[in-house]
């Protein structure tokens, strides 16, 4: 175990779509999905399901997308599910860092007044990070497959 | 007798004691207390936070509790750059990490803190519902007490991996998830 370095939460390798269990025809084994996994794909799928704010108006209009954000939302949510759904771990990691920096980058475009930030707020930069920090933590834990 | 079960083992029992209705609820809870903070998070604009100001000065207006009416006439209202971006940061983190589940326990502990400076500021402020602020901090208890994340959220998927481990990041998310 590596105590004391937080890159791995586990202290274990990242797991590689080469280490993983393949069928018979050589197709990646779906069985052998960990919760971890699926985690990844339904904070994935929540991203795009996030664009529903572009709809929902008034006193659900509880997040702010805007137009620059759509596609974070489906290009990094797309990438979290591929990670997930393909047991690559390294690929879960980069959409998390991803929400991150487009987390980042929401606050800093925001107070500097820039237009890409029109129609986002506080409340764009909170589900980002969230789903962020979330993606990445799927990503740094190795859990046992379960069925 | 539990204290010899496995750690995961215990976790099961603990996590099969409730129906799948108790739980798909208290993930409901917890998913909502993050949209909540969400929407206060998107209201505290930067970099003046002009809105987050007006409110915080109900707390010299309208005191609640006199030694927090003295800090923030004199500590927070003098350096409100620097607590308009803690505030940003803390309610868009409560947001995000009660949206998905994780550091549940801890971020709830956060959101009675955040909704006692809430209520010190503006529970006597005109039209003010005091009973929103109580069901406010209960909501967060409720969340706290259940540790909601380990329903429907990332706390109860890595739970089990983070306590088999002995690294500090995962030691430190079992006691806060």
């Amino acid at each position: 175990m590596s105590e004391g370095l937080p890159e791995r939460i586990e202290g274990h390798a990242p797991r590689s779509a080469a280490e993983g269990r393949h069928s018979s025809e050589g197709l990646p084994d779906m069985s052998a999905r960990t919760a971890a996994d699926r985690a990844a794909v339904w904070l994935g799928v929540a991203s795009p399901a996030s664009l529903i704010f572009l709809v929902l108006k008034r006193e659900l209009h509880f997040v702010l997308i805007p137009q620059a954000g759509i596609a974070v939302a489906i290009v990094l949510g797309l990438l979290a599910i591929a990670g997930g759904w393909l047991r690559v771990r390294a690929v879960v990691l980069l959409a998390g860092a991803g929400f991150l920096a487009a987390a980042i980058a929401q606050v800093v475009l925001q107070t500097n007044g820039s237009s890409l930030a029109t129609n986002s707020n506080g409340s764009t930069f909170g589900l980002w990070l969230g789903l962020g920090f979330g993606l990445l933590a799927v990503a740094l834990t190795r859990a046992d497959p379960t069925p | 007798m539990l204290a010899c079960l496995p750690a995961r083992e215990l976790n099961r029992l603990v996590n099969t004691s409730s129906t799948k209705l108790d739980r798909a609820l208290l993930a409901v809870v917890r998913v909502g207390l993050g949209f909540l903070w969400l929407g206060g998070a998107g209201w505290k604009v930067p970099p003046e936070f002009a809105d987050l100001r007006h409110w915080t000065g109900f707390a010299v207006q309208f005191p609640v509790l006199p030694p927090y009416t003295w800090l923030v006439e004199h500590v927070v209202l003098p350096n409100f750059a620097f607590f308009g971006w803690a505030v940003l940061f803390l309610e868009a983190s409560l947001g995000g990490f009660l949206l998905v589940g994780l550091g549940t326990r801890f971020w709830a502990v956060l959101g009675m803190a955040q909704t006692l400076a809430i209520i010190f500021s503006a529970l006597r402020a005109p039209h003010e519902w005091p009973w929103s602020y109580f069901l406010m901090f209960m909501a967060h208890l409720a969340v706290f007490a259940t540790a909601a994340g380990r329903y429907a959220g990332v706390d109860g998927v890595l739970r089990p991996a983070w306590q088999r481990s002995r690294s500090w990041p995962a030691r430190t998310l079992v006691r806060v998830s």
